[in-house]
């Protein structure tokens, strides 16, 4: 729901802004910038020091209005990744479908430094959604019978947060950035976890099968300020 | 009038996807395989502490996914014998696929611990010291295993029908305890012995090196010096007991500072353990975050790349208190590695009363 509601009002703020564009024949008073920020490949190329620490946001796709006047902007910033990860390890094999999705909004303002270079800062608010399911199978031949068990586990992980962003960008032309940027974010994730087990042992000696099922559900809540160096990079273009 | 219909389009395509990415996810396309437990008769020798069954309870026990929250890992999923019970990845993943906070390190040799054999230094920054209290934390660690409940772990077990006969030979009940449970996986883990490289045999007089292992020797040992903290000459096992936490100039700024983390003493930020050479061409990456991915790359960074922190061991520093630069050539890397290839045992890896006993027919 509160996605739902984010999307809208991310909508509404887009067309609001670019309904706010004037005709052609007077002056532009905002500018209008669409960019992916590539965040992973960047690391893979340039590692800093070699820290192997993963990037959560692997991508982002931006859009930023800002004055012409002043340089005060709005930026919005929507990301999503999936996997599927499928291990056979023997007894248990399991199957992963992942999909995480983060954004983020905030405010700020650019200021230009020479004729190529443009810094700014703002202030960010970040979301992350993140759904694992998890299915796990095994089934064992004791003997005297089979145990088998089927299990699902759903972690559901909700994490808000805000803080600082910094940036640094160089005009390559007129209508195209590139830069990078740094943020320091404070977040408060909760996770919930259910896990469904259904165990089924079936016993050759007297002939009888018993069924079993377990569900469990679990609730942990963390906070962390996560201070990410400058090994963002993305590409923007104005409109 | 463009402009917007670009953008709404790409922020429309980006949600609408998620959402039917997440309606997809509902259906599992894995099928069961059928394991059968493969047991000897008579159960194998361990040589070790513990009786014999309690060794095969925790082989079980190593082994099963059952051990986990959601059924999807095991110890072994991470400790794979091929690779000498360590793993082929940075940071391994959890039940719930989270990546571990560092690198799976090998399990070979490892000392018991407790009162009688002193301080064990487990993991990385070495917090545990006492092996069967060791092996839970992973069970219950919440990236790990998940299973924070430890007596719900014991529940678990006893629903599954296989356990009664081997808890019954181990301990002559079939009652279980997490302290039973604890025992066997500890009497198995300590069981992991190597002492059959070409190296041991080497130094036994049984085996010779060539002429570029004997190269890497020299180098390793009186050139670089590299044995004054890895003693794979003077401690037989090659598993340091003393000073075994340094720190080797990784970073300028650790964004993991290792046993700082624990004593809470700057003096300790990135010192982390001296980790036993034994079998390390199977154990990579390398380092606690698995940054280097061969040994080339760890000697390269001894060549030229140890970084100036205030922790950096003595042994790493020029009398100007600087880092050292070893400047090894291509050629003698060449030869050290050639030389640390003298460590890997082969029986150890394949030898079945290690391996798993969930079978696939």
């Amino acid at each position: 729901m509160r996605l739902k509601l984010f999307c809208g009002a991310m909508l509404s703020a887009i067309a609001f802004f670019t309904t706010a564009q004037t005709p052609v024949d007077k002056p532009e008073k905002f500018n209008h910038y669409g960019g992916v920020q590539i965040n992973q490949l960047l690391k893979q190329i340039i590692n800093l020091n070699n820290n192997n620490a993963p990037i959560t946001n692997p991508y982002l796709l931006t859009y930023t209005i800002s004055t012409v006047k002043g340089g005060w902007n709005l930026h919005m910033g929507i990301g999503y990744d999936y996997k599927r990860i499928l291990d056979k390890n023997t007894p248990a094999n399991h199957e992963s479908k992942i999909s995480d999705l983060n954004y983020r909004v905030g405010v700020g303002q650019t200021v230009m430094f020479g004729k190529k270079f443009e810094a700014g800062y703002g202030l960010d608010y970040t979301a992350e959604h993140k759904v694992d399911k998890t299915f796990s199978t095994s089934v064992t031949n004791f003997g005297n019978g089979i145990d088998s068990s089927a299990t699902t586990s759903t972690s559901k992980t909700t994490s808000k947060g805000f803080g600082a962003q910094f940036t640094l960008s160089f005009h390559i032309s007129d209508r195209v950035l590139i830069g990078t940027e740094t943020t320091y974010y404070y977040a408060d994730a909760t996770q919930k976890l259910n896990v469904l087990i259904t165990e089924t042992v079936t016993n050759d000696f007297n002939n009888t099968t018993i069924v079993t099922t377990t569900n469990t559900n679990l609730e942990t809540e963390t906070s962390s300020f996560t201070f990410s160096v400058p090994v963002a990079i993305f590409l923007l273009l104005k409109f | 009038m463009k402009t917007k219909l670009l953008i709404i389009a790409v922020v429309t395509t980006a949600v609408v996807g998620n959402f039917i990415s997440c309606k997809k996810e509902d259906s599992a396309s894995i099928k069961p395989t059928t394991a059968y437990l493969d047991l000897p008769a008579i159960a194998y020798n361990y040589s070790g502490q513990f009786p014999n069954e309690v060794a095969t309870l925790g082989r079980v026990l190593f082994y099963d996914a059952h051990l986990s929250v959601n059924n999807a890992v095991a110890c072994g999923s991470c400790h794979k014998q091929a690779l000498a019970f360590s793993d082929n990845v940075a940071f391994s993943r959890g039940f719930e696929n989270h990546l571990a906070l560092r690198n799976t390190l090998p399990i070979q040799n490892i000392p018991m611990g407790g009162p009688f054999f002193g301080p064990a230094n487990l993991f990385w920054d070495g917090r545990a010291q006492f092996l069967p209290a060791m092996v839970l934390m992973p069970i219950a660690n919440h990236i790990e295993m998940g299973m924070s409940d430890l007596n719900a772990l014991v529940e678990r077990l006893k629903g599954l029908p296989y356990y009664d006969n081997l808890f019954q030979e181990a301990y002559g009940s079939t009652e279980i305890t997490k302290d039973e449970v604890s025992t066997a996986l500890a009497a198995f883990t300590s069981s992991i012995f190597s002492n059959k490289t070409r190296f041991d045999r080497y130094m036994m007089g049984q085996a010779s090196l060539s002429a570029i292992e004997q190269q890497g020797k020299d180098l390793f040992s009186n050139k670089y010096n590299c044995n004054g903290c890895h003693h794979v000459e003077q401690s037989f096992f090659g598993y340091p007991t003393d000073s075994s936490f340094i720190n080797i100039g990784l970073d300028v700024n650790y964004s993991d500072n290792g046993v700082g983390l624990i004593t809470g003493n700057p003096a300790d930020n990135g010192k982390f353990r001296i980790p036993s050479l034994r079998n390390v061409a199977l154990t990579a990456p390398y380092m606690h975050d698995g940054r280097f991915a061969t040994l080339d790359e760890v000697l390269e960074h001894y060549s030229h790349g140890i970084a100036n922190h205030p922790n950096l061991d003595s042994r790493l520093k020029t009398p100007e208190n600087t880092p050292i630069a070893m400047n090894i050539s291509s050629q003698e890397k060449v030869a050290i590695v050639a030389f640390l290839n003298t460590f890997t045992d082969y029986s150890m890896i394949t030898d079945p009363k290690f391996s798993s006993p969930f079978k696939v027919r």
